[in-house]
């Protein structure tokens, strides 16, 4: 986590904090064994309740939050801010959850923030900023991380706008081609990660990989732009090895080294289609060309199983006998499924649909020819 | 004729000598220092200043300055150099580098301290300058004759002067927003600030919160609050995440600036009684070496 | 012996000369600048700013000039209070120097100030706190006291001789009454004055010390002490003599007579024990505070302060305790300038060269302008002193008249 964004989070916990200490002063109600446990807590052992700021996740699903709130009033100069709660609802998945916001949430349905920070500057209890502050604080601590120099009118919607419209423009996300780390594994020093094929082709979600992340590790001003397609990374000091697979390893635990680390001697393929699809690829399949069947643009989608997606009318000109078997003329005008049932060829056919007493391999319904499989 | 001389000499003499000791009285004649517990002070935070630099706008318009709009604001480039309050700004906010961070460089806020002991009201030869109850340092421009003595004094090089008018230059720093809190609004920086790194409160509990502030974030403060007591204790105070020499704060003691120069000041005129001393003692020789004078003069 | 020597105008010489002639042009090149100042503001003509609030006006014309007019009353006190009669031709000039001094130091402080106009403000606002507060009111009502006892030099150049032009002649008999009257009231009264002048001078010259004590850190610590206000005071003590005896050989001299060497000489005698307590106080100070390690490096400061104290005390300490300086004019005068010199640069170190604040965007280093003023009221006052002793009795020459009139020729 990037130290502005610990130094934030604990400002504002030390903010909330404080407001509890001048409680007796301020009279307000909240009671110190709503987050401690223990009569007397120490610093080096608080004993939190289960804080909602560290346990939860969201306090419902994304898609039910509001996908826009105008946040604040009218000024002198600037307007409200129309804020996109349900895209950076999605940006907190990779961050710190609902909880970076709404954070000291515990009851629910959530707090409006003027509950807690008063509305105006003007006050009794100056232990936690005012609304306006508190707004700013929240939004400018990954705002300003990502791009310091950032003018009101990125976010506020500014009185006299035409001028000002072409000010506010949308953040984008420096995403990268590839990443190379140099690593420092001896033997096939460089790990390429194809981050684009990731996001891209195998559609992966930013907070599949992305958790408790700074916004700026992905919004970063200085990335923006051709030159940063490829990024390179050092990732020799500093980490464990563990650390250095931990991130990779989700998927690819038990992928040969090779798979990553180019250059070490290669002793599989890699992708185990079976395990991860639960299409296992026969030795037809196997050698192909992963395009020849995934043929739809930009990633890997599902393809349906059904032979016939691809081999279209096959069943008309199969030759059986290219199995090893060659069908006897009671077999030979039957339907495929007759004996594999649900088409799944590689099990073992079904002859008790018609005949009672005679079972696969016992008897065959035909003569072997040629080349024998040994499996099914 | 002679003799006249010195019983003339004698009348005088106690008739300064009574003058002088009427002048006690007169001479507590100065300016208003009061120190309320109640005053009040401003916490500025510069971990949580972002470098906008509204204040300063704000606080132009409020002191009727001449005021670029606040668009021209966002323009970062005047952070290139170090700037100082003048007669055109009485605030400004100047850049330090970060080490922690070098793309978040941290901004200072400077204007006024408003001393609890405060120089310039020591300092000032006809006691225009003077401590208010509210912690506001301010100052009766009619009074002012413009000797720039406040401007000496100033620990902090606070005071400014107009120094391009030729008929009623001013003396000009940040007045706490006097005005504005009378009609009870908050000072105008205060106001303006959107992350609120300005706190306006009593200056006790600003205190204790920025303790409390630090205690619980150990990690982003160092730990002193300047201001609490350099100088004798401001009204202003500031948190910073590195040490405040680094962020060009003057490295003071904690005796209030016109100490020194005060125990000097009263200890040549402890009630008068110093030179009325040596007036006597002048007197007196005076008188002697005139007499044996005499004396010669009679023998030759 | 005095009684041969009585004050009287100068008549020897014209007033203009070619010295003259350089001094007025250099008096015009000062009131055009100071034109400027009084059209256009203080910054128009000097490096002043809001980092450097006090430049050479109040360095050179008030601090220094204070100090160098401190023998009016060193005099002052050996003459009257000390009683010695036979320092009496040396007072009166004196008295015109300090007058004279002082005078320029109000005008100095005047435009100095941005509100001249309300330079009378400190007389009904007072400030008992502050060190210029009492700096501005002892100067005020020691330069009255100046001109009370500069009175019966008047008094004694035109009882007898009122001659109003025209009309205004019928006055003559009036003022002449008014003038004698106004001398006979001076002639019991004036002790009181002369008391007070004293006791005024040790207090605002030793709190002009006090003056830059409240800059605190602003100070360069050669010069930032609390003992300030004693090492002004005794600098002035012992300038006040140097002072006189530069100003006596230099009229002396431009006026064509016999420098008053029995005088001087013994005066001379005097400032070597005087330097040497300034000497002993200021070393005593570099010592106890411990600052000697600010002159280990070369630096501004550290050169001006060791020029201020070899040149402007040590050396004319030695030279002034040698019976031959003693006799001689040329080395005598060398001696009260190296003096005059040193306290000047001392004052100007205190109030200029010290004075470092924190925040700046480049050195202070006087304008043309302000020099200009400043060598124009020192050229202003040198003239006015000229004019001055043509006019009135002042110094003191072989009285070539068979009957002094012993009633004015003793008293200052």
């Amino acid at each position: 986590m990037k130290p502005i964004t610990l130094i934030g989070l604990l400002f504002v916990a030390g903010g909330a904090l404080s407001a509890q200490s001048a409680a007796p002063k301020s009279g307000s109600s909240m009671d110190c064994r709503a987050c401690h446990t223990a009569a007397t807590p120490t610093k080096a052992n608080p004993s939190l309740v289960a804080c909602p700021r560290l346990k939860i996740k969201g306090y419902h699903a994304i898609d039910e939050a509001p996908a826009t709130m105008s946040l604040g009033a009218e000024g002198a100069k600037y307007g409200p801010v129309n804020f996109a709660h349900r895209a950076h609802a999605h940006m907190a998945e990779t961050g710190k959850g609902c909880v970076g916001c709404h954070h000291y949430d515990q009851a629910r349905p959530i707090q409006k923030c003027k509950n807690c920070h008063a509305v105006s500057r003007k006050r009794e209890d100056l232990g936690k900023p005012d609304l306006k502050a508190a707004m700013h604080r929240q939004c400018l601590d990954c705002h300003r991380d990502w791009n310091p120099t950032g003018s009101c009118a990125s976010c506020h919607q500014v009185k006299d706008a035409v001028a000002k419209a072409a000010a506010k423009k949308s953040t984008t996300v420096a995403a990268p081609q590839k990443i190379i780390y140099e690593t420092g594994s001896k033997e096939g020093k460089t790990v390429t990660f194809f981050h684009a094929d990731h996001t891209g082709r195998f559609a992966l979600a930013c907070a599949e990989c992305h958790q408790q992340e700074s916004c700026r590790g992905c919004h970063d001003r200085k990335r923006i732009g051709a030159n940063n397609a490829v990024l390179t990374r050092h990732t020799t000091a500093g980490i464990t090895e563990e650390q250095a697979h931990a991130r990779c390893a989700t998927c690819h635990a038990k992928d040969e080294c090779s798979v990553c680390h180019k250059g070490m001697s290669p002793k599989s393929i890699g992708f185990d289609h079976g395990r991860r699809t639960g299409f296992a690829l026969n030795r037809f399949h196997a050698p192909l060309d992963c395009k020849q069947c995934h043929k739809s643009a930009g990633g890997f989608t599902r393809v349906n199983a059904d032979c016939e997606s691809c081999h279209k009318g096959w069943q008309a000109k199969f030759d059986h006998a290219k199995t090893g078997l060659a069908l006897d003329e009671q077999h030979k005008d039957l339907d495929c499924t007759s004996c594999h049932e649900d088409k799944t060829f590689h099990a073992k056919p079904v002859c008790k649909s018609c005949h009672d007493d005679k079972a696969w391999p016992a008897q065959r319904p035909g003569k072997a020819v040629g080349r024998e499989t040994a499996k099914k | 004729m002679k003799s006249q001389n010195r019983r003339s000499f004698l009348k005088a003499s106690t008739a300064i000598a009574a003058a002088a000791g009427l002048t006690p009285a007169t001479a507590n004649a100065g300016p208003k220092n009061i120190l309320s517990p109640n005053r009040m002070g401003v916490l500025v935070d510069t971990t949580v200043c972002i470098g906008c630099r509204n204040c300063e706008w704000a606080c132009k318009t409020a002191h009727g300055l001449d005021t670029p709009p606040l668009e021209t604001y966002e323009d970062k480039t005047p952070f290139d150099q170090m700037r100082r309050p003048d007669t055109t700004a009485l605030t400004v906010v100047n850049r330090y580098e970060n080490p922690e961070n070098p793309e978040l460089p941290t901004t200072v806020k400077v204007q006024c301290m408003h001393c609890d002991h405060p120089a310039c009201v020591s300092a000032c030869i006809v006691g225009a300058i003077s401590k208010q109850a509210d912690g506001a340092v301010i100052w009766d421009t009619d009074k002012c004759i413009g000797c720039r003595y406040c401007m000496v004094a100033c620990p902090f090089q606070i005071p400014a002067f107009e120094y391009n008018k030729a008929i009623g230059p001013r003396i000009m720093k940040c007045d706490f927003c006097t005005e504005r809190r009378g009609e009870g609004k908050l000072p105008a920086c205060v106001e303006s600030c959107p992350v609120e790194a300005l706190t306006f409160g009593p200056r006790e509990d600003l205190v204790r919160i920025a303790k409390d502030r630090v205690r619980h974030a150990p990690e982003r403060y160092v730990d002193h609050i300047y201001g609490e007591y350099e100088v004798g204790g401001t009204s202003w105070c500031y948190l910073a995440g590195t040490e405040f020499d680094k962020l060009q704060f003057p490295k003071l003691g904690v005796n209030p600036a016109p100490g020194v120069s005060e125990s000097i000041q009263h200890g040549i005129f402890a009630y008068f009684v110093p030179p009325v001393s040596l007036y006597a003692l002048l007197g007196a020789v005076m008188w002697t070496s005139r007499q044996r004078g005499d004396e010669e003069e009679e023998h030759s | 012996m005095s009684g041969y020597m009585r004050s009287q105008p100068v008549t020897t010489r014209k007033f203009l000369t070619p010295g003259v002639m350089v001094l007025l042009l250099l008096a015009a090149n000062g009131l055009f600048w100071l034109g400027g100042r009084f059209l256009f503001g203080i910054g128009a003509v000097t490096h002043l700013n809001n980092q450097y609030p006090w430049g050479i006006w109040i360095g050179i014309d008030v601090a220094a000039g204070v100090a160098l007019a401190a023998g009016g009353f060193t005099t002052a006190a050996l003459g009257h209070v000390m009683h010695r009669e036979q320092y009496h031709a040396v007072v009166r000039p004196a008295l015109l120097t300090a007058l004279l001094g002082y005078t320029m130091v109000a005008v100095g402080v005047s435009i100095d100030i941005g509100r001249y106009y309300y330079i009378w403000h400190p007389l009904i606002m007072w400030n008992g706190s502050s060190a210029l507060f009492e700096v501005g009111i002892c100067v005020m009502i020691y330069m009255t006291v100046l001109y009370i006892e500069f009175l019966p030099v008047v008094t004694e150049r035109f009882i007898g001789r009122v001659n109003l032009p025209g009309p205004l002649a019928r006055f003559n008999e009036l003022i002449d009454k008014l003038l004698r009257l106004l001398d006979r009231t001076l002639d019991r009264t004036m002790f009181v004055f002369i008391i007070a002048g004293v006791v005024l001078s040790t207090l605002h010259q030793s709190s002009l010390g006090t003056l830059m004590v409240i800059a605190g850190p602003k100070m360069h610590p050669l010069w930032q002490t609390p003992i300030s206000p004693l090492l002004f005071l005794l600098s002035a003590v012992s300038v006040g003599f140097p002072m006189v005896i530069f100003e006596s050989l230099l009229a002396s001299r431009s006026f064509g007579l016999k420098p008053e060497m029995h005088i001087l000489g013994r005066m001379g005698r005097m400032v070597a024990p005087l330097l040497g307590i300034y000497l002993a106080f200021k070393l005593g100070d570099l010592f106890i505070r411990e600052t000697f390690v600010y002159l280990k490096t070369v630096t501004t400061a550290s050169v001006m302060y060791i020029i201020e104290l070899l040149f402007g005390v040590i050396v004319p300490m030695r030279m002034f305790m040698s019976p031959t300086v003693q006799k001689s004019p040329p080395l005598l005068f060398t001696a009260a300038t190296l003096v005059v010199g040193g306290v000047l640069l001392n004052r100007l170190d205190t109030f200029v060269v010290a004075y470092t604040p924190p925040y700046t965007y480049g050195p202070y280093f006087p304008s043309f302008g302000e020099i200009s003023v400043t060598v124009g009221f020192i050229s202003i006052l040198v003239l006015l002193y000229r004019a001055a002793v043509i006019i009135f009795p002042v110094i003191s020459l072989p009285d070539r008249r068979l009957s002094p009139q012993s009633k004015y020729s003793v008293r200052g």
